[in-house]
């Protein structure tokens, strides 16, 4: 298949890739595992003259726990953060959602920093981070490195703060509790391979709770009443959890496609909820 | 754009158009059609190739991304023309291909699959070929092509 003329640069450091953004703004685009670009080009879309690999560069490889953060690199593909020892330890909820992307071969190629950039609301590691209220990196040759919460980070569907002369280089978050109780969902057309249609990610500790839900809105969002409940229950039954799932229908925001309807998407996005508390809780 | 690939341990280098896809680049520069394009979108895994060991897909990939890069293709299955590899062999005890076109596509994922686990079961199995497509087998006689080499110690 024979795509439009492009020109692709592979530059050998992070300084020299953020040289490329800034000498060409809106005309050069990041190139990590291409899964998204590629496809996205294609199709006749995402057109840009110039396309800056940074797959490999070393600075967007870390996967590394300091001073009560964990950091993982833009290029970290999923293949690595599924693997990770560390990830099983301080982020099962994001190795998880990893686990469940594409196939084995998107998931050798793709990477972290490339499901932020296309920023779909049905990105799989984006409820993840929004439940571990993560912070992404952002580093421009100008403005040095700015860190932004990821609820802040997107502004709608394909829209993120990020500048043309930025690039994604990391995100951070502070550990899950040894203990506490998470579970990640994802309703998709098949079992393999396919987009969520409602995907959500959960954790659970005395007096804490985060339900961050995907593919049901322009961007991942919390369901915050939920939260405020599931932190402020005191015992959970059968009744309590129902009743504080089926809050999440008015939480939600889906729209309908070709997945799926909306009224599909609110009744499963309490459904996955109240299996997701049922199993974690155990009632 | 110059590349220089190791291609089943043999270094090309070339100078070839950035917009070039991998998937191409086999077929078209090196001459190596065992490497099947199906969708070209990245869903059926006909194009399947081996990077540095790991199974991904070529027709997503440019090929100026595999500079520096070890590439395995399934031509570089076998040391030698008329032998087969064990997985190929339990293909073809098993039943595992009909037509075909997406047999390679289907080796090059199982085999660093099986490597890293020696003793899948059918269930694993079958979310390991998730990522493959074939139109003709039903996959029935795929998964126990696989059973078949693993429990031969095949796979690698
Ligand atoms: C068959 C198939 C199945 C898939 N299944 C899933 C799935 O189940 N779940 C899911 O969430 N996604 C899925 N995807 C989408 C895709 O694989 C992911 O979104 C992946 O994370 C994209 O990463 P990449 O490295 O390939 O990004 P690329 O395609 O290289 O880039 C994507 C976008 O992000 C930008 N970008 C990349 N890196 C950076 C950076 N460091 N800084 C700034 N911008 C950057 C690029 O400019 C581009 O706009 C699938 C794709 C395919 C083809
Ligand atoms: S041809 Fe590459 S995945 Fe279908
Ligand atoms: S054998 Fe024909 S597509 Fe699989």
């Amino acid at each position: 298949m024979l795509l439009s003329e492009m020109k692709v640069v592979a530059p050998g450091s992070l300084t020299e890739a953020l040289r490329w953004l800034e000498e060409h703004q809106d005309r050069a685009r990041p190139l990590a595992g291409a899964t998204d670009a590629m496809v996205r080009v294609k199709e006749g879309q995402w057109r840009s003259p110039i396309w800056v690999e940074i797959r490999r560069l070393p600075e967007l490889q870390r996967m590394d726990q300091a001073d009560g953060w964990v950091t993982v690199g833009a290029a970290v593909t999923y293949g690595r953060l599924l693997r990770s020892e560390l990830m099983a330890q301080t982020a099962p909820l994001l190795a998880a959602a990893a686990r469940d992307v594409g196939s084995v071969q998107i998931q050798a190629m793709g990477t972290l920093g490339g499901n932020l950039g296309t920023a779909s609301p049905a990105g799989d590691t984006i409820p993840p981070l929004f439940a571990l209220e993560a912070e992404v990196g952002l580093c421009s040759r100008g403005g040095g490195e700015r860190w932004v919460p990821v609820e802040s980070f997107f502004l709608g569907p394909g829209r993120t703060v990020r500048r043309p002369d930025e690039l994604i280089t990391a995100v951070r978050f502070a550990p899950q509790a040894p203990g506490e109780r998470w579970k990640w969902q994802k309703l998709g057309l098949r079992g393999a391979q396919a987009i969520s249609m409602v995907s959500l990610a959960l954790r659970l500790q005395p007096g804490f709770a985060r339900v961050a839900f995907g593919a049901v809105g322009p961007t991942v969002l919390r369901a915050r009443k939920c939260e405020a409940w599931l932190s402020q229950a005191e015992a959970f039954d059968l009744a309590t959890v129902r009743s504080i799932a089926q809050m999440a229908w008015k939480e939600v925001a889906p729209i309908s496609d070709v997945r799926a309807s909306a009224a599909y998407r609110q009744q499963m996005a309490c459904a996955l909820l109240e299996r997701g508390l049922r199993e974690v809780l155990a009632v | 754009m110059k590349v220089t690939v190791a291609v089943n341990g043999t270094y090309y280098t070339r100078e070839v158009e950035p917009r070039l896809l991998l998937s191409d680049f086999l077929r078209h520069e090196l001459g190596l059609t065992g490497t099947h394009v199906g969708c070209e979108h990245g869903v059926c895994g006909a194009c399947t190739v081996l990077v540095d060991g790991q199974a991904v897909r070529s027709c997503l990939t440019f090929a100026v991304q595999m500079d520096g890069a070890a590439v395995t293709t399934v031509e570089g299955l076998t040391p030698a023309e008329g032998e087969l590899h064990p997985l190929q062999e339990a293909f073809r005890e098993a039943h595992g291909l009909q037509c075909g076109f997406c047999t390679a596509g289907f080796l090059m994922t199982l085999v660093p699959y099986l490597a890293e686990h020696p003793n899948p079961s059918e269930a694993e199995i079958r979310e390991a070929l998730s990522g493959n497509i074939c139109r003709c087998t039903g996959y029935q006689n795929i998964v126990k092509a696989v059973q078949l080499a693993a429990a031969k110690g095949g796979g690698r």
